[in-house]
């Protein structure tokens, strides 16, 4: 029987996922903001979290405060939240492909600040020993069950928030303005201060969640934050169900456990290179069976609203609540 | 909320399923694990590096295994990613149950640093030249390669023995290239009063280099110095001879060490190309000409020239000998005893089954590896290597000398 550590580390980095699904999702499931610049802005609250925690002059670093990790965590939350909107203001006049393509463009451009920038940032080496919360309390495997703590409460944290917005009539407004743009517009809703609203809660979110996957990582550096952790983001959130309250949840915990197993086919190492083009192949399988069976996902977007509806005692519909919101 | 149990159920499924591995155990094989990238930036190199490993576990069960019991080689392909180096380390030392590590890139080796000492796992890292750690290490992590450092000031030392006083710098943004080429400028700048023309950085991936070629080339240098890799090299060197800067001789660092780039400066008459890194002492050298008939059985090619498979086999022909001498698998005795077989005062030993002979005869070993003596210093670094000077030969890299690093040279601050 595997050794429990193991899921363990597992769960962490799929309750990481799902925190950043959850936080794409508002924009991107609900706003219809199809934003692929979630790297972008990880590395920026992860870059955030170090460089105000750093206090070895080791390091060489020209601007390292040494801040508490509590005070650190919150900063970079906030500060990712003004990334998204130095990044939003000009990237929301975009629609469709256009911001797609921009918002990628902009993640690129803040890896490579981070490489520039390397009296600050450490550039391509990066930064190692980062940081961990009760790491003087609880050291080495038992660590790994304080950490998935961590990280379910961030999951459970950003459950909460992601629901209360999609239930709100806020995200109730951003739904019916992605759907009908006119519609919303005629109604009276300003709806790209609504979006840029979004986008910087969405940054807030991700920043929040960028300690956290420092935690699992216990480095940076600017390879960490390649396009492809964005992908993986999507992946999860496409799977689950891209609109669904649940969606980035239950995909981020399927895709992320389901990579780990395949991962652990035993085979001969001569034959380790068919099974690294498998792994990906089988990830790309998992995603069409779930889309051929379950176009909207695991949750779907309707089923998910009802669902809150009922809970919430109320059956009214999206349309009347906008209307009136 | 059904749904939701539904998806935890499966998910669960999945996981005990999946659920097959064992924990390190006192009986059964030693399993040292080789975390590695199979897939991703390092992938390339993954073939040559897995059959070398291949080639000493070979050489360890041949020689009748390590402490008596056989060896096993668990690969995990960490993606050449850091995410996939903690995932990866995870699922070898909690679901593999490994004794110890081989193969790690530099990346991968600071994201698992500090849990291997926590795990009390001994790790060579066969392919780390990042300068992270040029003074960590030496208790657990081990590095059997020189260190970034070294191949900058080599390249420098180069540089300044071929007479260039002026040289312009084309350096693609990574660890890998960019930590030799800080520290060649620093040395050839400070240290050599040289002159740097033009210093241009450069991403991966780019759709062309034409700017960046003719900015560095057309600096009037006496050279230019391109720390890059191999993917990115070829498209370089297709715009170096496609805009005739063949005259000006060129050093590259280690990575540009493929067969593809001696082909293309091989092919084009009057050019000259140097790479002044990494130790690659071969020379008279029995446990390479051990090796070399072995990984050419295993793949059907003879090794290419720093590739790092020598040191993928080295790492583990020490791990052998240093559990042997530890006479335990537990991981500190072991990491204690790395660097006894690996300096003197012993006998000098050039294989395995050398070293196992003279511990079973009492005797101190120093085992000296396939491309150096592997001598290591107080933090677990390569002491004082000899460096190779490589250069174009007959359409292919050949060393052209081996040289000391020149000790008036130092480390920049």
């Amino acid at each position: 029987m595997t050794n429990p550590i193991f899921w363990v580390g597992v769960l962490t980095l799929a309750m990481i996922y799902a925190s950043l699904a959850m936080s794409l999702n508002v924009e991107s499931g609900w706003g219809g903001m199809w934003d692929l610049g979630i790297a972008g802005l990880l590395a920026a609250g992860s870059y955030c979290y170090v460089i105000l925690t750093a206090s070895d002059p080791d390091l060489g670093m020209r601007f390292a405060p040494g801040l508490s990790m509590w005070v650190a965590w919150p900063l970079s939350a906030l500060f990712t939240g003004l990334v998204a909107f130095a990044i939003g203001a000009p990237a929301l006049r975009l629609r469709r492909e256009y911001f797609l393509i921009t918002t990628l463009a902009f993640a690129e451009i803040i890896r490579q600040l981070v490489v520039i920038q390397a009296d600050l940032t450490r550039g391509t080496v990066g930064i190692a020993n980062i940081n961990r919360p009760f790491d003087s309390f609880v050291t080495g495997r038992d660590y790994n069950y304080v950490l998935l703590g961590i990280a379910v409460v961030t999951a459970a944290v950003m459950y909460v928030v992601t629901r209360q917005v999609g239930i709100s009539p806020f995200g109730r407004t951003l739904r019916a303005a992605r759907d009908n743009e006119a519609v919303a517009l005629a109604l009276g809703k300003r709806v790209n201060r609504m979006r840029i609203k979004t986008f910087v809660l969405t940054g807030v979110l991700i920043g929040a969640t960028a300690p956290v996957y420092l935690f699992y990582i216990r480095a940076i550096s600017p390879q960490l934050f390649a396009p492809g952790i964005t992908f993986t983001v999507w992946t999860a959130l496409v799977i689950g169900g891209l609109g669904s309250i649940r969606g980035g949840l239950a995909g981020a915990l399927v895709l992320i456990v389901f990579t780990e197993a395949v991962g652990l086919i035993e085979v001969d190492p001569a034959h380790i290179n068919i099974l690294v083009a498998i792994e990906p192949f089988l990830v790309g399988l998992l995603l069409v069976l779930v889309l051929r069976f379950r176009p909207d996902g695991l949750f779907s977007e309707r089923s998910s609203f009802g669902a809150a509806r009922r809970s919430a005692g109320d059956p009214a519909g999206d349309a009347a609540r906008v209307a009136g919101g | 909320m059904k749904r939701v149990l539904i998806a935890l159920l499966a998910v669960g499924l999945v996981a005990v399923a999946a659920c097959s591995g064992d924990t390190a155990e006192d009986e059964g094989p030693i399993k040292y694990g080789f975390l590695n990238g199979q897939s991703g930036d390092y992938g390339p190199w993954g073939h040559w590096a897995l059959a070398a490993a291949e080639v000493a576990v070979e050489e360890l069960n041949a020689g009748g295994g390590v402490l008596g019991r056989q060896v096993e080689l668990v690969v995990e392909d960490n993606g050449s990613t850091p995410e996939g180096a903690v995932s990866g380390f995870a699922e070898l030392t909690e679901v593999d149950g490994i004794h110890a590590l081989g193969g790690i890139e530099s990346d991968g080796m600071i994201a698992i640093f500090d849990t291997v000492h926590e795990l009390q796992i001994p790790t060579i890292c066969s392919t780390c030249g990042t300068t992270e750690l040029d003074n960590t290490g030496g208790d657990m992590v081990f590095r059997i390669i020189p260190s970034d450092t070294d191949n900058g000031i080599v390249g420098a030392q180069v540089a300044r023995d071929e007479g260039y006083r002026n040289v312009a710098m084309l350096v693609e943004l990574s660890e890998g290239t960019e930590s030799p080429a800080n520290v060649f400028k620093a040395v050839f700048t400070e240290q050599m009063g040289g002159t740097i023309t033009e210093d241009v950085r450069f991403n991966a991936g780019e759709t062309t280099y034409a700017a960046q070629v003719a900015q560095a080339f057309e600096s009037n240098p006496d050279a230019v110095y391109i720390a890059a890799g191999f993917e990115t090299g070829v498209p370089i060197l297709n715009e170096w001879q496609r805009r005739g800067y063949t005259d000006i001789p060129m050093i590259f660092t280690t990575d540009l060490l493929s067969p593809e780039i001696a082909e293309i400066v091989s092919g084009v008459e009057g050019a000259s190309a140097i790479v002044g890194a990494t130790a690659y002492d071969t020379e008279n050298n029995p446990a390479w000409d051990a090796y070399v008939p072995r990984f050419e059985e295993k793949i059907g090619d003879p090794p290419e020239i720093a590739f790092y498979d020598a040191w993928q086999y080295d790492q583990y022909i020490i791990l052998g000998l240093a559990t042997v001498k530890a006479g335990t698998t537990d991981g500190a005795a072991v990491a204690a005893a790395i660097s006894e077989i690996a300096n003197p005062p012993g006998v000098e030993v050039f294989s395995y089954a050398q070293g196992l002979a003279e511990l079973e005869a009492g005797n101190d070993i120093d085992y000296h590896g396939t491309t150096s003596n592997l001598n290591l210093n107080s933090v677990g670094n390569l002491l004082s290597p000899v460096m190779a000077v490589i250069h174009v030969e007959d359409g292919d890299w050949a060393v052209r000398e081996n040289i000391e690093l020149d000790p008036t040279l130092v480390k920049p601050s």
